[in-house]
């Protein structure tokens, strides 16, 4: 158990630490999936649909079978266990055997010597389909004459929470807001494309190596479609070249596919996608369409919501019904309103699938929340951060699920206080509002949104994790843990957790890619989880090594082990004052060895605990929460529409602060993401057809897109976690596009309620599609076939 | 088709490159990019394939002095060109800023943090690294960028990395390790 | 990989020539690669053989020669945009090249390849056209000159023959004219012009005495607007003017490109770039 003293004292805890796994990503030694080759492997590509959505009528694969270099062809006929996957509903197939429901679905796999013959062998497949209704709007997939997109029916999940009667709460009301927002799908836009690298092994298992973000649930999978017990798949995870939650499904979808070409060839099978595949196959994240009414009275206080949202989930479930499940809980906002009935709807469509992407259902109903919060606060004469201040969550406030905050700082009026001194908001808000109306083109805006967040899983499933330590006898370790780094820092945070308690230094710890045979299986790395569950599991792992070593110590120093501890590798005594001893941590670790003391530990850290009734929407949704507020300012062109964010605030209370630098990125990376989808990104589909499938038409933002952003923590340390520790990844992400958009409002007076907004969008108030390919695209292919007619 | 006038045109071409400061003769074909020939015939994996279509940035190196996408530099328009990869940086840091012209070893694997370029180094301090994919590529832009402007402003560091899209870190680290490279590498 | 590519590799423009003779229109040339190559990349062309100038160095640089700018076809952008002559003598030219792509598109994709490529929003185009340049043409059949606004005909389409390639550009020099040049993208950088524009304005006593307008991603090709040229010539220097020019721009645009998806947008922003970039050149961008 680790002491209240350490806790409230870390001494490596915090500090700015450089990554663990920083080297071989600047000297190019770092090895990512697609820089990985076995001797004999075979190339592995996938025959996708022609259609959003058909039947099936034939499949004729022998032409490929004897294309040159071909060594296997393999349709849905060829999976000898479970064909069909999904993590909380399995409804989706590995290979689709006789309908299509989006354009990513596979339908049939090559593998070949090389990849050009393995994608020559492709166009020789023939498949013929008969083409079934499409339906691509959500609210059009709920209406009883809805085309079906799987035969049980288009309704995926529908959560409710029942808090109150708002129809007691409106009669309060002195004003009644009723507004309608919409969000976009929209690309995880990861740098590495998906790859996978999968290898037979004995007993009629594979070991698969890939940029997998959730290994455990691939695990799962792959064993299910093998038909093989979990002990005889192995996945390791190379480094990973980003994820934001959208390495899991698809990647669990391609290790079957790499698998089963694997055990058909007896041969390791590399699969590859090219940036366009992966825009193709992959799930993004769900669009929402959602309607607010809010009444509050004549003091400005909330007084009742009722919110209907309806998520696009796609042709599979994927995450929606957990994705939902944290809409439902969050979307009233960090506001205290005694009525509250929300209902989440998610629709299975032909678009592309849905499914976990940074945020996780919390950016959508944000957004909703936030600019609604804006336009009351304006109403009531009330800068936004004033308004907002007046109304946030406290401590022992009751949350629409009934939930009571208590046994953490609840610390938002501190967050909004703070970023408020830092951006001199409201000062700013005023005179940008004044401003409105004065001559010139180029107008400023500044734009405030807050939120809390539940941390971790929640009352969606067991939430345990492990972490595994071991000291090394001459003093340096290693870490392993159930927790994936795809980027975001984990094995970092988790290491500087393991070193703070041994009392080593960062550079002393090694930290292992995570493999499902050597650590047990510890959920999924979602939910901002890494930090606190790996974290938690280190530190706990860390303890019980640290005091079997100092007992050791104790006995060497001839001092009680509950007088000494360890500091920056040396053991010290008298743990208030850290006096150091002649004793280093490198010989200690040598003594033990030599006693035969064991020097490793599993850590094993599960959550406190939640609750929830399905009926009501009722319970502990989340055993603690984090708080978190953005301020954006912004430069409106009133004459082209054109929005440059110039500079930027984000303050977060994440507890304790394992790493500053980490931390301080993590925060920056979530704003760029939340940057693009408030003015930039959309995944646009019409019809089930994707209308771009690389980055020069899906638009991420670049350096020059990016302001001057300004973090600050405010740091409660939070009994939930063992070092005080909470999480980060995705509160930085979920409110700046509503802080943008609200910044916009204050420089323009008009009020986007659909995002991105776009030029279109900011000039004229709404957007514009084009129908059918780029006029360009167009252009080129009348160009193209012109030729052809002259020259041909 | 090859047309009778012009054999050559389909088939194999040998070019020599000098890459990391080491020469290096292949036998390429017409349509292998330079990003193909680096990673799958000379095994420098450190240049990242992201989209193939000059968008992403992160296979670009440096040629003949310039940042380049490697995706889209036919390897035969590279023939007698000097290319430098991520592979060559730390070899650079001590030969002291000769872009693609480094003499020294190539693809050792004994980089110990002791001997990384000033720009490797910068990144590491000031966590300009996240997951790692678009590094390669952005040190490129920095080491060309910095060859040509020792004392860049903000505004010139963002405009030269604006090629590199990268998903993490929303470049702030990024442009404050370059900077803080430049500034380091400044005499006095 | 690009699967089915077939190439040639001239050493002098007179080989190329040759080759470009020999191929006919099976022939394609390619410069820097940035459009060619990410075009083939999505509608492979295997009966076509790429005719590699990149080694052709004669083709490649600025300099001054009769009191007008020589610009050879195979310089890059980002030389363009750093060359103090072209600065200069042609500043419009120098800011449009500044706004193409990336440092890495910039290095690569040349003048020349952004001209033959024709894309309605090439940027170095609609500047070349605003400046009133020629390009020096030439086919083993002899060199010809003609305007650059004269050389596309639609988008993705020039009148070139198949064996003719674009040797360089000629700017005349502006006397005291200045030029500007405004992209209105999406993003920072790495974007598509959603609308350019470039001009010329001299400015004699109180009167604009000449003014050339060039505007892209507006029209089907990159073409001068001679109405609102009018419009300015004559008049004062001034904002009135200006957005007088914004409007005749916004006006042609929807007569000529007709009623079309964007047109809601385009009409109103066209008119503020127009007017932006009349502004610039008129030396009164702070206004």
């Amino acid at each position: 158990m680790i002491g209240e003293r350490d806790k409230n004292r870390p001494w490596l805890l915090g500090r700015p630490e450089p990554r663990v796994d920083g080297l071989g990503k600047v000297t190019g030694e770092a090895r990512f999936a697609d820089d990985l080759d076995e001797v004999g492997q075979v190339w592995g590509v996938v025959l996708r649909a022609a259609h959003p959505h058909a039947r099936i009528v034939s499949l004729d694969v022998e032409a490929a079978r004897v294309a040159p270099g071909v060594v296997a062809v393999l349709t849905a006929r060829d999976i000898p266990g479970n064909p069909l996957v999904g993590g909380v509903i399995q409804d989706q197939p590995v290979l689709a055997s006789d309908r299509v429901r989006m354009l990513g679905d596979g339908v049939a796999l090559v593998a070949a010597e090389t990849e050009e013959e393995a994608r020559d062998a492709l166009a020789l497949i023939r498949v013929a389909y008969e083409p079934l209704p499409v339906v691509t709007d959500p609210r059009e997939a709920l209406r009883p004459d809805s085309p079906l997109v799987h035969d049980r029916g288009n309704l995926v999940v529908h959560h409710v929470v029942r808090h109150g009667d708002p129809a007691v709460g409106f009669e309060c009301a002195h004003r009644v807001y009723e507004r309608s927002y919409a969000t976009p799908r929209i690309e995880h836009a990861y740098l590495e494309p998906e790859c996978v690298l999968a290898r037979p092994t004995e007993g009629g298992g594979v070991e698969v190596v890939g940029s997998i973000q959730n290994l455990f649930s691939t695990r799962r999978a792959v064993a299910s479609v093998l038909g093989v017990p979990l002990n005889r798949v192995r996945i390791r995870h190379a480094v990973l070249g980003g994820s934001f939650g959208g390495k899991d499904d698809v990647m669990t979808v391609m290790a079957c596919r790499a698998a089963l070409l694997a055990r058909a060839t007896g041969r390791p099978v590399k699969m590859v996608n090219t940036r366009e595949e992966s825009m193709l196959e992959s799930y993004k994240r769900h669009p929402y369409f959602l309607d607010y009414r809010v009444g509050v009275d004549r003091d400005g206080n909330l007084c009742a919501m009722r919110i209907e949202i309806v998520a696009d989930a796609g042709a599979y479930a994927s995450m929606s019904p957990f994705v939902t499940y944290r809409s439902v809980v969050q979307a009233a906002g960090p506001y205290r309103c005694p009525h509250v009935w929300t209902d989440v709807r998610a629709a299975y469509t032909n678009n592309p699938y849905t499914g976990a992407m940074r945020g996780f259902g919390s950016p959508q109903v944000n957004f909703a929340i936030e600019c609604l919060m804006d336009e009351i606060a304006e109403d009531q004469g009330l800068d936004p951060l004033t308004y907002r201040r007046r109304v946030v969550f406290r401590d022992g406030d009751i949350t629409p699920t009934g939930q009571r905050l208590t046994g953490h700082r609840v610390s938002l009026d501190e967050v909004l206080a703070r970023i408020g001194a830092a951006s001199g908001f409201v000062d700013r808000w005023w005179r940008y509002r004044a401003a409105r109306e004065a001559p010139g083109q180029v107008r400023r805006g500044i734009g405030l949104a807050c939120s809390y967040r539940g941390v971790s899983l929640g009352a969606e499933g067991v939430d345990a994790a492990a972490t595994f330590v071991q000291v090394q006898p001459d003093g340096s370790v290693i870490v392993s843990s159930g927790v994936t780094d795809m980027g975001q820092g984990a094995q970092t945070a988790v290491a500087q957790c393991a070193a703070e308690v041994l009392g080593v230094p960062l550079d002393r710890v090694v930290f292992l890619n995570t493999d499902t045979s050597r650590i047990p299986d510890s959920g999924p790395t979602v939910a901002s989880r890494g930090t606190i569950m790996g974290g938690s599991a280190a530190a706990e792992a860390a303890a019980q090594v640290r005091a079997r070593m100092l007992e050791v110590a104790a006995d060497l120093l001839r001092e009680p082990a509950k007088n000494l501890t360890i500091r920056d590798g040396v053991v010290c005594r008298a743990p208030s004052e850290n006096v150091p001893s002649r004793l280093t941590f490198a010989d200690l670790a040598a003594e033990c060895f030599r006693r035969g003391v064991a020097l490793a530990a599993l850590g094993w850290f599960q959550s406190p605990r939640t609750s929830w009734h399905e009926e009501t929407g009722q319970g502990i949704a989340y055993f603690t929460y984090v708080y978190g507020a953005n301020v954006a300012e912004v430069e409106v062109d009133c004459g082209t529409g054109r929005v440059r964010v110039v500079e930027f605030w984000s303050v977060h209370d994440c507890g304790r602060v394992v790493n500053r630098q980490g931390a301080t990125g993590q925060v920056h990376g979530g704003v760029a993401m939340g940057l693009g989808y408030g003015l930039l990104e959309e995944f646009e589909v019409e019809r089930g057809v994707p209308k771009a499938l690389n980055f020069d038409e899906y638009l991420i933002p670049t350096a020059m897109d990016m302001p001057r952003m300004h973090v600050e923590f405010v740091e409660s340390p939070d009994p939930a976690g063992r070092l005080g520790q909470k999480s980060l990844g995705e509160p930085t992400n979920e409110i700046a596009a509503p802080a943008i958009v609200n910044a916009i409002a204050n420089a323009t007076g008009r009020r986007i309620r659909q995002i991105p907004a776009t030029l279109e969008q900011v000039l004229i108030g709404r957007r514009l599609t084009r129908e059918g390919p780029r006029g360009s695209e167009a252009a080129r292919g009348a160009a193209a076939s012109c030729k052809v007619r002259t020259e041909g | 088709m090859p047309d009778a006038e012009h054999p050559e045109a389909a088939g194999p071409i040998p070019i020599r490159l000098r890459v990391n400061g080491r020469e290096r003769s292949v036998e390429v074909l017409p349509g292998e990019t330079l990003l193909d020939v680096l990673r799958r015939r000379l095994h420098l994996t450190g240049t990242k394939r992201g989209c193939e279509i000059g968008e992403c940035g992160a296979c670009t190196v440096v040629l003949d002095g310039r940042a380049v996408n490697a995706c889209l530099v036919l390897a035969v328009q590279a023939d007698g060109a000097n290319v430098l990869t991520v592979e060559g940086l730390a070899q650079v840091g001590h030969a002291d800023g000769a872009v693609g012209g480094a003499g020294g070893r190539v693809g050792q694997s004994d980089q110990s943090d002791q001997n990384l370029h000033p720009l490797q180094r910068a990144f590491l301090d000031h966590g300009a690294v996240q997951c790692g994919f678009c590094t390669p590529g952005v040190l490129m832009s920095a080491v060309a960028l910095l060859a040509r402007d020792p004392s860049p402003t903000p505004e010139a560091v963002r405009r030269a990395i604006a090629g590199n899209l990268c998903r993490c870190t929303g470049y702030q680290a990024i442009v404050d390790a370059i900077l803080a490279a430049a500034a380091a590498r400044k005499p006095g | 990989m690009l699967r089915g590519i077939c190439i040639v590799r001239p050493a002098s423009v007179a080989e190329a020539l040759r080759m470009c003779a020999d191929l006919g229109p099976e022939g394609r040339p390619i410069a820097g690669g940035t459009d060619v190559l990410v075009e083939w990349r999505r509608r492979p062309a295997p009966g076509l053989t790429l005719v590699d100038l990149s080694r052709l160095d004669d083709l490649r640089g600025v300099r001054e020669a009769d009191g007008a700018l020589w610009i050879g076809a195979l310089t890059p952008h980002e030389d363009l945009a750093r060359s103090p002559l072209v600065h200069e003598h042609a500043t419009a030219l120098a800011e449009a090249c500044g706004e193409v792509g990336s440092v890495q598109i910039r290095n690569r994709g040349t003048i020349g390849g952004n001209v033959a490529n024709a894309s309605p929003c090439a940027d170095g185009l609609t500047a070349l056209v605003a400046l009133g340049a020629e390009a020096e043409v030439a086919s083993a059949r002899g060199t010809r000159r003609l305007a650059v606004e004269d050389l596309v005909e639609r988008p993705y389409r020039t009148g070139l023959a198949p064996d003719e390639l674009i040797l360089a550009f000629r700017v005349p020099g502006q006397g005291k004219g200045r030029s500007a040049f405004v992209k209105l993208g999406r993003r920072g950088a790495l974007a598509i012009a959603r609308i350019n524009a470039g001009c010329v304005v001299e400015v004699a006593g109180d009167r604009v005495a000449r003014c050339l307008l060039a505007v892209g991603s507006v029209m089907p090709r990159t073409q001068r607007v001679r109405e609102a040229e009018d419009a300015v010539v004559g008049a004062p220097p001034t904002g009135e003017t200006a957005a007088r020019a914004g409007d005749v721009v916004a006006r042609r645009m929807v007569e000529v490109s007709g009623v079309r998806w964007s047109t809601p947008y385009k009409e109103p922003a066209v008119r503020a770039v127009v007017e932006r970039v009349l502004m610039r050149a008129m030396g009164r961008s702070d206004a």
